[in-house]
């Protein structure tokens, strides 16, 4: 709470800005011009791309440590996948700075670099992990009765996890993707280097070139030499603010799971 | 039009009139489309060579190639997955002696051949690209037709668990490839002065190396001690808060909706991007508080960002505690605190723990925090008179600005791509390294603080049970 009243004390003007005049498409803060909608729209495109990414490799990786996975080797991979959650960023980031950004350049010529391509990479690698872990255990929470009950009646595994596990599990495999999104959203460190030259007034269109985002804008100006924070606080309640509702809808979602699972008494 | 094209072309035009007209048996068509994949492929591992070899001759150090190679093939994968998947997907429908699998299978291959040995030339790119989609398009055309037909439910387990070991293994190798690729850059210029000797800030290592002086240089143990603090700062505070916290929400608290706000809270604080707490340190303990950029504003807002993940692991960890061990102390006469002392704390402890060290290692690599509280301008000193209550609204304190790891391998970053017009390419590669040392303390560090979370866990899980 806060957290919360603070970004709102502190970002007031911009965010009177915003009530006034409405969200403008313009972000030039030393005018005075606070139009937010391009840095959303660009947030929200980092957000699903890397989503996209993190899902495909991470909800697999899921089901297969999950289910059929022999128990030596989940041992192994499970805990490396929960350390690797809280991995450095900016190590994520110099890295794909030497070698995502670099192959960009290499192909596509000079002007082109980091951007959306970039960060859908290796900010989606970032937040594999997350998806990884959360979906797995969603997946190991579905009642072993329903499991047998599909088995019992012939089904392969295969089939029986795609009919019976996944679909029961849905709701917490979303919410962990969702996680991945909120956390590829408000990722600033990794996504600093290798976002390339940025317009905070542009919606981004091409991928191979610059990107600004929410979280990357307010550490740019944190690294300046000015810090004329003043508003960034409104840049960051507007994070926050999306955010909340993510963990909303997660919340949610995280509920519905459970409710196909009634505690019993055992 | 050079000879080449113009055979590929042709080439084009006899696959398209096959694939429109599907004529099956056919012996030519086969060939037509699986000879000229092999060229193909020949030609461009020939394509290959030449620039590894001007490489080698222009003098560019090996390790450098190589890890252009790398770059090129790790980026063809990447191209070429869709290619692989319809591969998989028109596996799975038609049946292996189709001509039309055996269409996919060639266009597959000779995408793979194109794409992993030739990306800086565009029109193989182009080729290659056109082979991958042909296949993709062949594959969904495959299974489409074949969509009736009946295979074996084992066959298709069998396959899938293929895949998906398939994308296990990619997520592993991705992210062991990563710690890889940090080591190995890093190693190159690691050394143990490097690491012990004192004051050597990112700006004076970049002039060094620039003028040709690389080796008469200090090393980052400051930082690295400084990193060290921080963390210790914020566990001193987080620690106690959130175990503290866990046991009143696991135990004490009642079912209502101000608990359950709380929760809400405490979700939405675990979930807040690092940038966002960073902000809210910024405006609350630098200026509001008046403590200016210190340690003890740093130590803060990182104890804030790791208070709700101690909170949540305490608290799962107590309420995994089977309900019988608290009702068998009860039984013994045992008041709440002390079952929950002796009883309930002892058992979560070994979950507990691990995720305390978890939490220890994610604030270590944290940055954004860090940048926005305590260490912005890469300073290589610490300050004189430091405090752990910060400055306190005391001006003539002043700012603590501590120097940290993390803040050393960002100002690294900038003074290097502040010269990144220098004009040969090896001293940036060298200047990357030194980046990359950083870093890769860093790492070593991050790993080696999760190391100890695994061996506490078992250790401590054996110890409990046989207290049991």
């Amino acid at each position: 709470m806060a957290i919360f009243y603070s970004l709102l004390h502190d970002g007031y003007p911009v965010i009177s800005d915003w009530l006034l005049n409405g969200f403008r498409m313009k972000w030039i803060p030393h005018q005075g011009i606070y139009g937010p909608i391009p840095l959303v729209v660009n947030t929200f495109n980092v957000g699903i791309g890397c989503t996209i990414v993190a899902t495909i490799i991470g909800v697999p990786t899921a089901i297969y440590l999950a289910e059929f996975a022999d128990n030596r080797l989940r041992n192994i991979i499970k805990p490396s996948l929960e350390i690797l959650t809280g991995f450095p960023s900016i190590i994520l980031g110099i890295v794909g700075l030497t070698i995502i950004v670099t192959a960009i350049t290499t192909v596509a010529g000079p002007p082109a670099g980091g951007g959306l391509l970039a960060i859908w990479i290796v900010v989606g690698i970032m937040s594999l992990p997350t998806v990884a872990t959360i979906s797995e255990d969603a997946i190991r929470a579905v009642p072993k009765d329903l499991k047998e009950a599909s088995l019992g009646l012939g089904a392969t595994r295969w089939q029986t996890m795609t009919r019976v596990t996944v679909p029961v599990a849905s709701p917490g495999i979303l919410a962990a993707i969702l996680l991945g999104m909120g956390n590829a959203i408000g990722e600033t460190m990794a996504a600093f280097y290798i976002s390339g030259i940025q317009d905070p007034s542009a919606i981004a269109t091409d991928p191979i070139r610059g990107v600004a985002s929410i979280s990357v804008q307010i550490a740019q100006e944190a690294m300046s030499e000015t810090r004329a924070m003043t508003p960034y606080f409104g840049l960051g309640f507007l994070l926050f603010f999306i955010i909340g509702v993510l963990n909303l809808i997660i919340r949610r979602l995280s509920k519905e799971q459970l409710a196909v699972d009634p505690p019993r008494n055992r | 039009m050079s000879d080449m094209e113009v055979f590929l072309l042709s080439w084009m035009d006899q696959l398209y009139t096959y694939i429109k007209n599907r004529d099956r048996n056919s012996l030519f068509a086969g060939a037509l489309i699986f000879i000229p994949g092999i060229v193909f492929t020949i030609f461009a591992l020939y394509q290959t060579i030449i620039p590894i070899n001007e490489y080698i001759t222009q003098g560019m150090p090996w390790d450098h190639t190589i890890d252009r190679l790398a770059i090129d093939i790790f980026l063809n994968i990447l191209l070429f997955a869709p290619a692989l998947i319809m591969f998989v997907a028109a596996y799975l429908q038609a049946e292996s002696n189709q001509l039309g699998f055996k269409v996919c299978f060639a266009l597959s291959i000779g995408a793979l051949g194109g794409l992993i040995f030739n990306l800086a030339d565009p029109t193989l790119l182009i080729i290659s690209m056109t082979f991958s989609i042909l296949a993709t398009i062949v594959g969904l055309e495959e299974s489409k037709k074949n969509k009736h037909k009946k295979y074996s439910p084992i066959i298709a387990e069998k396959i899938a668990i293929l895949g998906l070991r398939l994308s296990s293994i990619i997520a592993i190798a991705v992210l062991v490839g990563i710690i890889a690729y940090v080591v190995l850059r890093g190693a190159q210029f690691l050394s143990w002065e490097f690491i012990t000797a004192d004051n050597i800030g990112a700006k004076e290592i970049v002039d060094q190396i620039v003028s040709g002086d690389p080796r008469s240089i200090g090393g980052i143990r400051i930082f690295i001690i400084g990193s060290l603090i921080l963390v210790g700062y914020c566990e001193a505070i987080a620690i106690p808060l959130g175990i503290g916290a866990a046991i009143y929400l696991a135990e004490y608290a009642p079912k209502n909706k101000f608990i359950d706000a709380l929760r809400f809270f405490i979700e939405t604080l675990a979930g807040a991007p690092s940038i966002v707490i960073g902000l809210f340190g910024f405006a609350y303990f630098v200026r509001m508080l008046g403590m200016g950029v210190s340690i003890a504003a740093g130590g803060l807002a990182l104890a804030i960002m790791i208070l709700p993940w101690n909170i949540r692991t305490a608290e799962e960890a107590m309420r995994a505690v089977p309900q019988s061990y608290r009702e068998a102390s009860y039984a013994l006469g045992a008041t709440k605190w002390q079952t929950i002392k002796r009883t309930v704390l002892l058992s979560a402890s070994p979950a507990a723990i691990t995720g305390i060290v978890l939490g220890f290692g994610a604030a270590i690599g944290e940055t954004a925090v860090i940048m926005l509280t305590a260490s912005y301008k890469g300073t290589n000193v610490f300050p004189d008179n430091i405090s752990l209550i910060g400055a306190m609204g005391n001006p003539s304190l002043g700012g603590h600005d501590i120097p940290t790891l993390q803040m050393w391998i960002m100002n690294a970053y900038y003074y290097i791509a502040q010269g990144t017009n220098r004009p040969s390419g090896t001293i940036n590669w060298q200047l990357e390294n030194v980046m990359f040392s950083g870093a890769l303390v860093l790492l070593i560090i991050f790993i080696g603080i999760s190391f100890v979370a695994l061996i506490l866990r078992n250790y401590l899980a054996k110890k409990t049970h046989g207290a049991r």
